[in-house]
């Protein structure tokens, strides 16, 4: 058999449509560069900035992408699992993010504290606590899933309402600002690097490795193929499905500590507001089924950056924020349209014919 | 027994249009009714004299001495600084041992909360209603059920836009064009006095989009701009919170570079977030613009704005106070004394700054001084 070239590879997998849709979508700013008389590349180039807060510094819209999309990025790796698993969704991450966030920085602050630089227990207690806090969550989410049954959205729409509120007593309904430059460092910058992309390479990297090098990501997959095929082949689909709902939650309380620490705060009203709208998208985007079975950890992480390429192009652009969801709307029909059956369906036919 | 309370809280109700709401709670079947209703007809013949019911405190408190009144206050959320202080400001003022017994909501960045509030309060038979409104419009239903029930409604901080303007007995706040015409007052000086660069482009940080305080300070900029011919680069919303105030200026100043020399910032949690871009490109924020520096005008008035205006990284912080606790009292006092009031009220304001060679800015002919921040006023701040 002939070796494919490596573009045949790619065509061949599932992660070709959701780079293409991330291509395009910084396509429009090469365009735009033209049009203005810019540097066509402009969009691509990477610089080193010198800050006068943080030093020299990475600079340049990639580097924005990967900074602000870092949140939807960790979410979707949680999300993709879930959606495999148990063919629904987690609704309840965002509130949970707002819930850890809130938590980690009631434990730095002390209670009733709206604003300190002092840290009351040592950072990592509190960051560690507030991960925890989403692996509870997320335990919470799991057992009404996996063990009671519970049609996943409705199972999470109880954290999707309640957390945000939970949130917002333990921080005794303001916003808890912690002034403490450590607590920074988590949304800021490790060297000329911004901190928010080692943290979700990190995630990204250590779920994939757990995914490839043990039977887990297969365990997942068959699960939510036929969750009672599996049972009788000696999987322990309740478990399985449990397990995934965990790391969901914990990638939220992850998600949600980086968040926070960008605004050195818990905002409980505004910390991952909408963002399991983006997580969600973003499993969709990646080419994924949201019916459950068969995922692509990668294209997820695609799909979260071409969501944020949106944004920051839209920004460039200069669409003001109110009218940004209605252009990001019209992109994200083209795109999944793109990649709906019909489509390829169709787009596969017109190969056939021009191949005879 | 619980008849002749009845008769009696209705002939109140006639004599007193202002409350009649606590009359009918008073005669609703609770312990002692008779007597309340005894104590509530002698109220409402003192009351047409002087006010023997109320005294002002030092503070501007207006302190009741009669039977407690009843406010429900429906609050935004919790969202900012700001608003945590007009909370408090509203939580102190109405305190039990001032002669009030308040039902605070907190709505949590939602109409539908607010609106769930105002009908709580009518159920709960209130004496007052006051409402801090997240967005101006889809109030006519709930405040016309508030009319019906006969319990006046306080407007508060930010406004309603009705067709019937009866729907509401008052409103309290800030005026929120007049700031942003001090602000801009305050920059024209600037400019034509104090810099050589006479058309710095403007970037302009709005606050969420439709709400009275991004429509009056937006407009008073655009007003500003177009009479002097300043550059305006451009208007972008950073929702009046730090994160997305940080993300949209940075954006904008990639994209417009060096053009960019004063930014025009709705409030003071997006000026925090303007600042963390500002370092983040690598400039600073001043008042020297001949040495690169970016000027940042900003309004609220915090502590940590001030902090930033004493440190010379906010040029100049107008007001916005949230201290209207104090003033409502007032109004209500005059409602329940029957006293005229006005329809619009408006709370004083200030404006700080650390360039001393500005000590006034003049807006429609009528002077404003420009309060000198310190170090004292910053850690006398209670907000």
């Amino acid at each position: 058999m002939k070796k494919k070239s490596s573009f045949g590879r790619l065509s061949g997998s599932n992660l070709l449509l959701p780079i293409v849709s991330l291509i395009l979508v910084m396509g429009v700013n090469v365009i735009f560069d033209i049009a203005s008389g810019n540097n066509p590349f402009s969009f691509f180039m990477i610089t080193l900035q010198n800050t006068t807060s943080n030093g020299v510094v990475l600079y340049g819209r990639i580097i924005d992408i990967l900074n602000r999309g870092s949140e939807a990025a960790i979410l979707a790796i949680g999300m993709t699992l879930v959606v495999s698993s148990s063919a629904g969704t987690d609704i309840s991450v965002g509130s949970v993010m707002s819930l850890c966030a809130s938590f980690c920085c009631m434990l730095l602050a002390g209670y009733g504290v709206s604003s300190t630089n002092e840290l009351a227990v040592p950072l990592f207690v509190g960051v560690l606590a507030g991960i925890l806090m989403g692996v509870l969550c997320g335990a919470f989410n799991g057992t009404l899933v996996a063990v009671f049954q519970i049609q996943p959205m409705v199972a999470t729409l109880i954290l999707y309402s309640a957390a945000r509120a939970i949130g917002l007593l333990l921080c005794n309904d303001l916003i808890v600002y912690v002034r403490n430059p450590s607590y920074a460092f988590f949304g800021g910058f490790l060297g000329p690097i911004p901190t928010p992309i080692i943290i979700t390479l990190i995630c990204v990297l250590v779920m994939s490795l757990l995914l490839r090098k043990t039977a887990l990501g297969l365990y997942i997959q068959s699960v939510g193929i036929n969750r009672r095929a599996s049972r009788i082949s000696g999987l322990n689909s309740t478990r399985i499905i449990f397990l995934t709902y965990v790391l969901c939650g914990m990638f939220a309380g992850i998600a949600g500590i980086v968040n926070s620490s960008r605004i050195t705060s818990a905002d409980s009203n505004n910390i991952g507001l909408y963002l399991e709208m983006d997580a969600i998208l973003a499993v969709a985007l990646g080419g994924n089924s949201l019916g459950g079975g068969r995922f692509n950890l990668a294209g997820s992480i695609i799909g979260a950056y071409t969501i944020q390429a949106i944004t920051t192009t839209l920004y460039a652009l200069g669409v003001s924020t109110t009218q940004a969801p209605v252009f990001k709307a019209i992109i994200v029909i083209l795109i999944v349209s793109i990649q709906s059956e019909p489509v390829k369906a169709f787009m596969k036919k017109r190969r056939a014919v021009r191949a005879v | 027994m619980i008849l002749s309370g009845l008769v009696l809280a209705g002939l109140c109700g006639c004599a007193r249009q202002a409350s009649h709401s606590r009359e009918e709670r008073a005669g609703s079947g609770e312990a002692g009714e008779d007597q309340t209703g005894e104590e509530l007809s002698a109220f409402s013949e003192e009351t047409q004299g002087s006010s023997p019911e109320f005294y002002v405190n030092g503070s501007g408190i207006a302190i009741r001495r009669g039977e407690q009144l009843t406010i429900g206050f429906s609050q935004i959320g919790a969202e900012s600084d700001w608003r945590l202080a007009s909370s408090a400001s509203v939580e102190s003022t109405f305190s039990i041992e001032n002669g009030y017994n308040l039902i605070f909501d907190n709505a949590q960045q939602k109409q539908e909360n607010q609106i769930k509030a105002i009908r709580e309060f009518i159920d709960q038979g209130v004496d007052y209603i006051v409402l801090d409104p997240i967005v101006e419009t889809g109030w006519t239903s709930s405040l016309r059920e508030a009319k019906e029930a006969g319990i006046p409604v306080i407007i508060a901080d930010r406004e309603v836009r009705l067709d019937d303007e009866d729907l509401y007995t008052a409103w309290i706040g800030s005026d929120f064009r007049l700031e942003g015409e001090r602000a801009c007052a305050w920059l024209k000086e600037y400019l034509d006095s104090h810099t050589d660069d006479m058309n710095p482009g403007i970037l302009h940080i709005q606050g969420t989009e439709g709400s009275s305080a991004q429509i009056g300070r937006s407009q008073a900029l655009f007003d500003a701009a177009r009479e002097n011919g300043w550059t305006i680069l451009q208007s972008v919303s950073g929702d009046f919170v730090q994160a997305k105030g940080k993300e949209v200026a940075l954006e904008a100043l990639k994209r417009y570079g060096d053009e960019v020399r004063v930014i025009y910032c709705e409030n003071d949690n997006m000026a925090y977030g303007v600042l963390e871009a500002i370092s983040e490109v690598g400039k600073t924020a001043g008042m020297d613009l001949e040495k690169g520096e970016i000027l940042i005008l900003s309004f609220d008035s915090a502590t940590g704005g001030l902090e930033e205006t004493l440190n010379g990284q906010i040029a100049a912080d107008t007001e916005c106070n949230p201290l209207y606790g104090p003033a409502l009292s007032r109004l209500i006092m005059d409602l329940e004394t029957g006293e005229p009031i006005e329809k619009k009220n408006y709370c004083e304001e200030e404006q700080f700054s650390a360039f001393a060679p500005i000590q006034s800015v003049t807006v429609d002919g009528v002077r404003y001084p420009v309060t000198m921040v310190t170090e004292e006023l910053v850690r006398k701040r209670s907000y």
